[in-house]
């Protein structure tokens, strides 16, 4: 499921509310943890056994760490902490990654002659690069001393599963959401915020995300079919840095504002990422929770930029291999994260890095930051390697017209969608457009928030439930 | 209150996600809105619940039900079409005015949707066999709405548009000149150039202009003045739901015209004597044409058959016993035509007299002259090539290979023999793929096509027999047997 899956919106989540609302405050972490098994079993079926077996021994394993400080015990600490992260990153390894390491020893092989091991292929549950490192966080956190274990095993099955975040996070901290796992209390101005947040994330994805996500598919499609023009190329890459954009933030906004509604405060996710003034800057607004996540627990540990800057450079380009290699199984999103990681190397290098205080020329600035995240996107979003080349080799030498399978795709709605993404995304602010419509006082916020609710929200509803829509000319039997 | 106020965004939220299942248990329900049969729930098993297709099956069954996905529908084609001018449905161009055109219309020219053989040639084949066979034949090809009402068309991919435009006028211009052929294509373009349409603005198919000229035409086809005898006319006006805008999500209507007779005509057309064979072009227009009153159905006693019936043999007998036949496709569907048309030719060829010797040469392991029935060879292949007096000819020919012994397969049933045409200048249209017990491989050769360049390989089990070849001209007269 979803978030703006009909069943979803108009079954799962009121009833989920209704239960929870109406639930004695002892009981409400238990219709959670229910509805959010059920969330998720319902994608992945079987599977959500696996998890919870997972987080159960994480649990049991946070215990014995925490007790082996307390008796002293360090070395056995480090057994369980490194036992709770090979488990962990043995099962994402497993499901997310054999497929392609067996590939690529498959070619290896191929080229030395060798005897080739078989090629794996596992179906990769939705979520588990999400609940892996939040899995992660909780165990090195109790090791760390920076969170106390958790005594009741609902608690850590619910920091989990939590469905609002579960498949796309915003990836949370245990510290974050603890004192509500235990007996959520929703207040009426988290209830009425929540609400207002998750119109706002729900117009995004379905007003403007999927408005846009055609024209997108096209001009890629376009660059491995051939055919593609450079003004489609442009288009194209513009047209998925908005995509991309409007619809993991708006589900993010969804996240945010189902959790508010439910008596949790989740972590922000974004902060206007388009309106960086550098890469540095960037990624201190674009998935938020992802790069303090890769911060803390792999470039810190590695020893971030406390010895020097070769060290630094080497740690930067391994947390942003890692993270790229995060987002997808394929050389084109290890090349994309070292592609971030080398511009991150570069402003460090030349001192551009526009995190400590004015910044001049912000206009130039953020507009050269959006175009190198732009061409960036490129590689995240092309099918393979050889087709981002060709759409970059279309984006450089000139090839003029308009593609058509992209013409047809700027329909007056797509091209309304993206001139409107386009003029929010790029607008400079302190807030995201969510947390500005849901926190803001005064008369312009309220205003906005009414429209939203009164206007915005029944359309986005009524554009989800057509979705899908797929009729026959004739009947059929 | 202050209290109650901040609260009331998310009792907003949850008031509108609730509206459906409110509605639901208030009594409404969801009608039929994609023009299939609602997703059954799927049966929860210990077993099924581990299958992801259980949850997409219990996804699809409730989104069929959720009431009011009508009324999401119609705002969001709302928002696309009045605001934006845009299509909900990938099948649907939104031409000038709100105009509705069907995609699949430029199916014939795009990848993966050509016909296998010349549908001109098919369709011609088709009507002279019928008229051969002695029946009163209508075959027609229906122009597409995107290629006769054209001034309010939107621009498509110009390649393809020219070339279904150029195809559908070749076939019409056959049509217009085979025996049996009908078209009226231009009869329609010359009212469209009037500034009056034939087509509706909402829905594929002809308006009340358009359908009283194929109902006149027909009709005098199946008995010469017919239409005028019943007092074929435009009746009263009435609001017509298109079937494009239903694809859209929404239900709009237009103003269109009712078909009425006055009469019923004198002496009444033989029940069973005339064979429809269509979709629903032929459906709208000829099927409830009958009087205002309801009272009688001009033609309640003729059958009439759906492709899908014609190529399951469900009107094999009806069609033996006619004495006419209108064979009506609409254009964007010729590729279906080409594969299926085999069917109502061999129904043809059984009352066809008048087959003459042909000669034909078997060419495995060199090229050997047969003066008499083919048995396929151990190998199960038997490869041969015609020869007849005019290599090349003016009009069609009919070849005829008769089954004369089959081999029965493990279960007793006979083992079909197969024809298939290896690639040359030409391709048979309707060619039977195969034959099994009493009856024959029929082997058009379209007008203007060597025979020489036709190479057929005939696949069965060893000893199975096919007799000597015969043809038939199809010169547009009768050649019919007694009946």
């Amino acid at each position: 499921m979803v978030f703006s899956n009909p069943t979803f919106l108009f079954v799962f989540l009121p009833a989920v509310l209704v239960a929870t609302w109406a639930a004695p405050v002892r009981l409400r972490r238990f219709v959670l943890l229910a509805a959010s098994l059920l969330f998720y079993a319902w994608g992945v079926q079987e599977f959500v056994l696996v998890v919870v077996a997972s987080t159960l021994a994480d649990w049991a394993l946070a215990l014995g760490i925490h007790a082996a400080r307390e008796r002293n015990r360090p070395r056995l600490g480090r057994t369980l902490i490194v036992v709770s992260i090979v488990q962990n990153l043995g099962l994402l390894g497993y499901y997310k990654y054999a497929g392609f390491l067996t590939h690529q020893l498959d070619r290896i092989a191929g080229v030395l002659g060798a005897p080739a091991p078989a090629v794996i292929a596992v179906a990769l549950p939705i979520g588990i690069s999400f609940f892996t490192f939040e899995k992660i966080s909780y165990v090195v956190d109790v090791w760390r001393g920076d969170v106390a274990p958790r005594r009741d095993p609902f608690d850590v099955l619910l920091f989990v599963a939590f469905f609002p975040r579960s498949i796309a996070g915003p990836i949370t901290r245990m510290r974050e959401i603890q004192a509500d796992l235990h007996a959520p209390r929703p207040n009426a101005a988290d209830m009425g915020a929540g609400a207002t947040r998750f119109a706002h994330g729900l117009a995004k994805k379905v007003l403007i995300a999927d408005q846009i996500a055609p024209v997108a598919n096209a001009a890629f499609a376009a660059s491995s079919g051939g055919g593609l023009t450079t003004s489609a190329a442009w288009i194209g890459a513009l047209a998925f840095a908005l995509q991309l954009y409007f619809d993991f933030s708006g589900y993010s906004d969804m996240a945010i504002g189902i959790g508010m509604m439910l008596g949790f405060r989740l972590p922000e996710n974004f902060r206007r990422p388009y309106s960086a003034v550098s890469m540095t800057d960037f990624w201190r607004r674009w998935h938020m929770t992802l790069s303090r996540w890769f911060r803390d627990y792999v470039y810190i540990p590695l020893g971030g930029n406390r010895h020097g800057g070769l060290a630094t450079y080497r740690n930067l380009l391994i947390v942003f291999a890692l993270t790229g290699l995060w987002h997808g199984a394929a050389w084109s999103f290890v090349l994309w994260g070292l592609y971030h990681g080398g511009w991150l190397m570069l402003e460090r290098r030349m001192g551009w890095r526009a995190v400590d205080g004015p910044v001049a020329h912000v206009a130039l600035r953020r507009a050269g930051t959006f175009l190198i995240v732009l061409v960036g996107w490129v590689l995240f979003r092309a099918d393979t390697l050889g087709d981002a080349l060709h759409f970059y080799k279309a984006m450089a030498v000139p090839v003029h017209g308009l593609t058509p399978a992209v013409a047809d795709a700027l329909t007056g709605q797509a091209t309304f969608a993206l001139v409107v993404a386009a003029v929010i995304a790029l607008v400079p602010g302190a807030r995201s457009g969510g947390r500005w419509l849901a926190e803001a006082a005064g008369r312009t916020p309220t205003f906005a928030r009414a429209a939203t609710l009164g206007i915005v929200l029944p359309l986005a509803l009524a554009f989800a439930f057509a979705s899908t829509f797929s009729p026959f000319l004739y009947f059929q039997f | 209150m202050r209290r109650r106020l901040r609260v009331l965004p998310a009792l907003w939220l949850l008031a509108l996600l609730l509206v459906p299942i409110a509605g639901w248990l208030l009594g409404a329900r969801q009608p039929l809105l994609q023009n299939r049969p609602k997703t059954a729930f799927p049966a929860i098993t210990d077993h099924s619940i581990r299958d992801g297709n259980t949850f997409a099956a219990l996804d699809g069954a409730i989104l069929d039900r959720l009431p009011f996905r009508g009324t999401a529908l119609d705002v969001r084609t709302r928002v696309a079409l009045d605001v934006f001018h845009d299509s909900t449905n990938p099948d649907i161009a939104v031409g000038d005015g709100g105009w509705l055109y069907f995609k699949p219309e430029l199916k014939p020219c795009e990848p993966g949707g050509q016909p296998s053989s010349d549908p001109a040639d098919a369709y011609e084949v088709l009507a002279r066999a019928f008229v051969a066979a002695g029946y009163r034949t209508s075959v027609i090809a229906v122009g597409s709405k995107l290629f006769v009402h054209t001034r309010d068309a939107p621009q498509l991919d110009a390649a393809t548009s020219a070339c279904v435009a150029a195809l559908e006028r070749r076939i019409a211009d056959r049509l217009a000149q085979t025996p049996g052929g009908l078209t009226i294509d231009d009869r329609l373009r010359a009212i469209e150039a009037t500034g009056a349409p034939t087509f509706l603005r909402l829905d594929s198919h002809w308006n009340w202009r358009g359908r009283l000229v194929f109902a006149r035409e027909t009709l005098d086809r199946m008995r010469s003045g017919l239409a005028e005898e019943v007092g074929l006319h435009a009746g009263p006006e009435y609001d017509r739901p298109g079937d494009l805008a239903a694809l859209l999500g929404v239900r709009r209507t237009e103003r269109d015209r009712l078909l009425l007779t006055r009469r019923a005509p004198q002496p009444p057309l033989r029940p069973g004597g005339v064979v429809l064979i269509g979709d629903s072009q032929l459906e709208n227009t000829l099927l409830g044409l009958g009087r205002a009153d309801n009272s009688a159905r001009l033609l309640a006693d003729q059958p009439w058959c759906r492709w899908p019936d014609l190529a399951a043999g469900v009107c094999d007998d009806a069609l033996r016993s006619a004495d006419a036949v209108l064979i009506e496709q609409v254009a964007r569907d010729m590729v279906f035509f080409t594969t299926q048309c085999f069917h109502p030719l061999g129904i043809a060829a059984e009352r066809m007299d008048g087959w003459r010797p042909a000669g034909w040469e078997q060419l495995d392991g060199g090229s050997r002259r047969l003066d008499d029935p083919l048995t396929i060879p151990a190998s199960g292949l038997a490869t041969v090539r015609f020869r007849l007096a005019e290599d090349r000819a003016d009009t069609p020919r009919l070849l005829r290979l008769t089954v004369e012994r089959t081999i029965p397969q493990a279960d007793g049933s006979p083992t079909p023999i197969t024809a298939t045409q290896r690639a040359s200048s030409f391709v048979s249209p309707c060619m039977t793929p195969a034959q099994t017990g009493a009856g024959a491989l029929l082997v058009p050769v379209p007008a203007g096509a060597r025979v020489s360049d036709l190479v057929v390989e005939l696949r069965s089990a060893a000893g199975s027999r096919l007799g000597r070849p015969q043809q038939l001209v199809l010169d547009g007269g009768a050649r019919a047997a007694r009946r």
